[in-house]
């Protein structure tokens, strides 16, 4: 099952193919910028 | 911990006044360079130091990527977003454990030694991670927006001096504060709890000394990955959860889930068997709810205040926190010291902070298919 979202003419569609380019590149550098952080704090 | 509570409140601010860009660039950069410079220490002091500093960093990073995020993706994608950027966690968790198990058994090979050094330099590869942050990211144009209008950005003063934004922040604060006891007080603790199990398991096969500490380690390494799997999957399940139910609802089955499990996992978990399927429900039911945090806290405040407010919720529960350790243990030795296997009753007790965050509940917003708000 995907998660789907409305649009405005009530069609679904799954939530990531509202993401340009740029909303994935965002997402994947926070991601890794949080990846990275939970990392480093289960090195302590 | 203080570290992470006083580098996310800071960070915090920060992140409304220069920007989301600019104080995440910041924050990688601490949490790399100074896990990275922690090779050099000579002492206990100047590691302290060294992690102290790293952990300024590891605090400032969860407001302002989730606020960043918040601003930067379509409204209806946004928690699934959110959901995805907290699951990432826990693949940051396994990367550590299995980064560990492999230095470790490097160094076991005798091909390298020092383990600790090389699994701190492994830290520092990320740095340059936050260079591309710095080239390639812009503000987000909400972000911009709410600067050019002169408002005080990033301020406790106005976070709660106004009657909406306080109460949204005590109430987030308590919502979080739960969940951060339950796993840093408790779920992380659970290794107290599994490994004389481990150590009567492999004794009776007749293992002893070395092989026995050996053969528990890596265990404990394969446990860590049960739990982190269980969370990865917990935290996005929350994003499906609250598509349906609202913010509200899912966070109330989160709190019952993870008090229910955690207290069934302190209590019968006995074999070694239990571990396989008990671990990754109680990292499922207890990471459901940071899924939870990311999504929810972004929704509470308004961007000129969106990373300050996520902070305050998200770190200063960690101050608290600080003192679940003490708790777990206080009631361990004080309280049912008299008990045989003392650590479960004060599991099963401290589990009940999750009913703090479910009495919060009915004094939060419903956010779910409402704008941030501006």
């Amino acid at each position: 099952m995907s998660p789907t979202a409305e649009g405005a003419g009530g069609q679904k569609y799954a939530w990531w193919r509202e993401l340009s380019g740029y909303h994935w590149f965002v997402l994947s550098v926070a991601s890794m910028g949080w990846m990275f952080d939970t990392m480093a704090q289960q090195l302590l | 911990m203080i570290g992470w509570a006083i580098g996310g409140v800071f960070f915090g601010i920060l992140g409304d006044r220069i920007g989301r860009v600019k104080t995440m660039t910041i924050t990688i950069l601490s949490y790399t360079v100074f896990t990275g410079l922690s090779v050099l220490s000579t002492s206990v002091w100047d590691f302290n130091v060294f992690r102290f500093l790293c952990g300024l960093g590891v605090g400032g990073q969860f407001a302002v990527g989730v606020a960043l995020v918040a601003e930067v993706v379509p409204a209806r994608a946004r928690p699934y977003a959110l959901g995805f950027v907290q699951a990432s966690s826990a693949v940051g968790n396994m990367i550590a454990a299995m980064t560990g198990i492999l230095v470790g058994q490097m160094e076991a090979a005798g091909t390298i030694t020092g383990a600790w050094r090389w699994e701190f330099l492994a830290g520092a590869v990320p740095a340059p991670l936050a260079f591309i942050v710095f080239k390639k990211l812009k503000e987000p144009d909400s972000w911009l927006k709410a600067k050019g209008e002169k408002k005080k950005m990033g301020s406790y003063g106005e976070l709660f001096s106004d009657p909406r934004w306080r109460r949204n922040a005590i109430v987030g604060f308590f919502l979080a504060f739960a969940g951060v006891v339950g796993l840093w007080g408790i779920g992380f603790f659970s290794y107290d709890l599994f490994r004389p199990v481990l150590e009567r398991t492999f004794a009776a096969q007749g293992l002893a000394g070395k092989a026995l500490a050996g053969k528990v380690t890596t265990w404990i390494g394969v446990t860590s990955l049960l739990q982190n799997i269980g969370c990865f999957f917990g935290i996005y399940a929350f994003t499906y959860l609250t598509h349906y139910t609202g913010r509200k609802k899912a966070f109330a089955i989160a709190f019952l889930a993870a008090m229910g499990m955690t207290s069934y996992t302190f209590w019968n978990l006995k074999q070694i068997s239990d571990i396989f399927w008990m671990i990754p429900l109680m990292g499922f039911a207890q990471l459901s709810l940071f899924g939870g945090y990311s999504i929810y806290l972004a929704e509470l405040f308004p961007t000129r205040l969106r990373s300050t407010g996520t902070s305050f919720c998200y770190n200063v529960g960690r101050f608290a926190a600080a003192a679940g350790p003490f708790t777990l243990g206080y009631l361990t030795k004080d309280v049912f010291g008299g008990y045989a296997e003392p650590m479960r009753y004060a599991g099963v007790t401290m589990s009940l902070v999750f009913l703090v965050g479910l009495a919060a509940l009915p004094f939060a917003p419903e956010t779910k298919g409402k704008p941030l708000p501006e």
